[in-house]
């Protein structure tokens, strides 16, 4: 048992090594692992322009992403939440998991069907990608919410408040939103994880002066391997960044 | 009257299950339990009047104002749910006095009265603790205190005790009890759980089906059920088919019985009921024989640490017998005036039935 556990960890962080090591290392052709120490990948990947843009254009999509998530995924949850009919709540969630089901591939035809035609000219702009990364996205944050309307008994504490004399608007702020910030953070930080990393549908919507992380990333595997490994592990860091973060969120809504 | 229900009926979308034309008037500081097997209806006449649904037809009043136009919020009605739904992010004190909060109350004084309040339900030291560090107990107090900070114009109980467990249900009955009496406030209590309704409620609502079966004092519906329904939900019984004979006598199938019932005509069909608890025991030959005699031996015998329930067996019938008494009879007799002659049922005509 211990060995197969340590056997699969291993599979799984050998590669992630092998990018660390790969990132200092000076020259490495040929050989298992790379000969010399250095940090000119990191310098040249941060001077690099194009990808100074990606990074740019990675932290405006998910920034945009993550508040526009916020926007429609509360008030479609609390919807869903309170819907009065089982089977619309049933629907709704089908239709809202959608995206995950389908290939992201099939999605991202579909973008580029609808959105080269000649009366919706958006391909290749920015808030296009952020609208496909918050359709890929919103099903995640939708679960969470929902799940933490469930365990919380919203319905209930928002019934009860009512009877006690609580408007709409109060009951929102007093007891929805203070209920569900936690969750509401841990959804959107695997929102940003997600974003962050997102490839397939970015790389076939994005326009070329939008290009996000990933989709450069691919470049950089063309030329020193030293570079792309710096290239990735910065991508890997950030994607570390937002999952500590996610689990730290999550363990602190459970202990508080 | 600060409650009333006037021929109210309700069905829930697209079912035939809800209420039928339900009159009920509670009083002033009246404690009314509403009594029912699950889907009968009881959970919702309260929603009914918490405003959750609204009425197909028929009018709720409280305090002398139509409320079927009102949301939930306007209606001014304290209520205390079965899972008591306190808000997990605020503390007790904030829970408590949270109805103050939205109704504009200045902080200082929200906090004393909410203090207060957590004084009367014995909490007073727990303000600052979270609902969840509280116990099952203390929650309900909690959730009775907030449903009764800002002076509702009724309370209202939705099984508020079912998630207790035995011992602190009864102790958490005459605590309800006496906060409400404190309040002097007109309560409804809805339960499945006959000995808590018939053991607080100033009266109690039977219901059945959708419909009230019977209304009365806790002792009235014990003693004098209309139906075999109610005489069933309240309590054990012993029933049987019978007909009506000359001078007060009774023909059933464990002999001819004398009762002292008025109204009832020679060659009435009825229902004989007789509760476990009023039969007579003989453990010798009495010298006179009382009315209603019957000797036997005891075949089911069930041990209930307080009581002993058994069957005694009687001419190829059965009797139940509830008694103190550890040692077995030879004989029973059931005194005339503990016999209820109630209306036959049309549906159930199985003789000598226990329930």
């Amino acid at each position: 048992m211990r060995a197969v556990t340590g056997a699969y960890l291993l599979y799984l962080a050998a590669p992630i090594l092998l990018l660390f090591v790969g990132s200092f290392g000076a020259s490495w052709t040929g050989t298992l692992l790379p000969s010399g120490f250095t940090t000119k990948w990191y310098i040249e990947v941060f001077t690099d322009p194009s990808f100074q843009r990606a990074f740019k254009t990675s932290l405006i999509v998910v920034l945009c992403t993550c508040v526009l998530n916020t926007l429609i995924g509360l008030p479609l949850a609390y919807a869903i939440n309170t819907a009065a009919r089982s089977g619309v709540k049933v629907a709704a969630r089908i239709v809202s998991l959608l995206p995950i089901a389908v290939p992201e591939l099939v999605l991202a035809f579909g973008f580029i069907l609808v959105f080269s035609s000649d009366t919706l000219p958006f391909l290749g702009t920015t808030w296009l990608l952020v609208l496909a990364h918050v359709v890929l996205t919103l099903p995640y944050l939708l679960n969470v919410l929902l799940a933490d309307m469930a365990s919380l008994g919203l319905d209930d504490l928002e019934r009860v408040a009512a009877t006690l004399g609580a408007s709409f608007r109060s009951r929102f702020l007093d007891i929805v939103l203070p209920g569900l910030q936690h969750s509401l953070l841990t959804g959107l930080i695997t929102v940003a994880a997600i974003s962050i990393g997102e490839f397939q549908l970015s790389n076939l919507v994005a326009g070329f002066l939008s290009r996000t992380y990933p989709v450069v990333l691919l470049q950089a595997f063309y030329g020193a391997t030293g570079f792309a490994c710096a290239a990735t592990v910065i991508l890997l860091v950030l994607a570390i960044l937002a999952a500590a973060a996610g689990a730290f969120t999550a363990r602190a809504a459970q202990t508080g | 009257m600060p409650i009333r229900f006037e021929a109210v009926s309700f069905a829930y979308p697209g079912t035939q299950t809800g209420v039928r034309a339900i009159d009920l008037a509670v009083g002033d500081g009246e404690l009314v339990a509403l009594i029912g097997p699950s889907g009968s209806g009881k959970s919702t006449c309260l929603k009914l009047l918490a405003g959750f649904y609204r009425p197909d037809h028929g009018r709720i009043n409280v305090d002398g104002h139509d409320v079927d136009t009102l949301s939930p919020e306007s209606r001014r009605l304290g209520i205390v749910f079965q899972n008591y739904a306190l808000f997990p992010h605020m503390s007790t004190r904030d829970n408590v006095a949270y109805p103050l909060k939205v109704r504009g109350v200045a902080r200082a004084e929200r906090r004393r009265t909410a203090n207060e309040m957590l004084d009367r339900v014995g909490l007073s030291d727990l303000g600052d603790r979270a609902p969840k560090t509280l116990s099952g107990g203390q929650q309900q107090r909690v959730a009775l205190a907030r449903a009764l900070v800002f002076k509702p114009r009724a309370l209202l109980l939705d099984e508020p005790l079912s998630a207790l467990d035995a011992g602190l249900r009864v102790a958490m009955r005459d605590e309800i009890r006496r906060v409400q009496r404190e309040a002097g406030i007109a309560t409804i209590h809805v339960t499945h759980d006959q000995e808590e309704a018939l053991s607080i409620a100033d009266r109690v609502v039977i219901m059945s089906d959708g419909a009230i079966a019977q209304i009365g004092k806790p002792d009235e519906v014990y003693d004098r059920p209309r139906t075999r329904f109610v005489a069933r939900f309240v309590g054990q019984a012993n029933f049987w088919q019978g007909t009506v004979g000359e001078e007060n006598q009774v023909e059933t199938p464990i002999g001819r019985l004398r009762h002292n019932q008025e109204g009832v005509r020679p060659g009435d069909k009825v229902l004989v009921l007789v509760r476990p608890e009023r039969l007579d025991l003989f453990f010798e030959n009495p010298k006179t024989p009382p009315p209603n005699y019957f000797k036997g031996h005891v075949t089911q015998d069930r041990f209930l640490g307080s009581i002993r329930r058994f069957d005694f067996a009687v001419a190829g019938n059965v009797i139940r017998v509830e008694t103190r008494n550890r040692a077995a009879p030879r004989a029973v007799a059931i005194p005339p005036d503990a016999i209820r002659l109630l209306p036959p049922d049309d549906n159930e005509n199985k003789m000598g039935e226990l329930s």
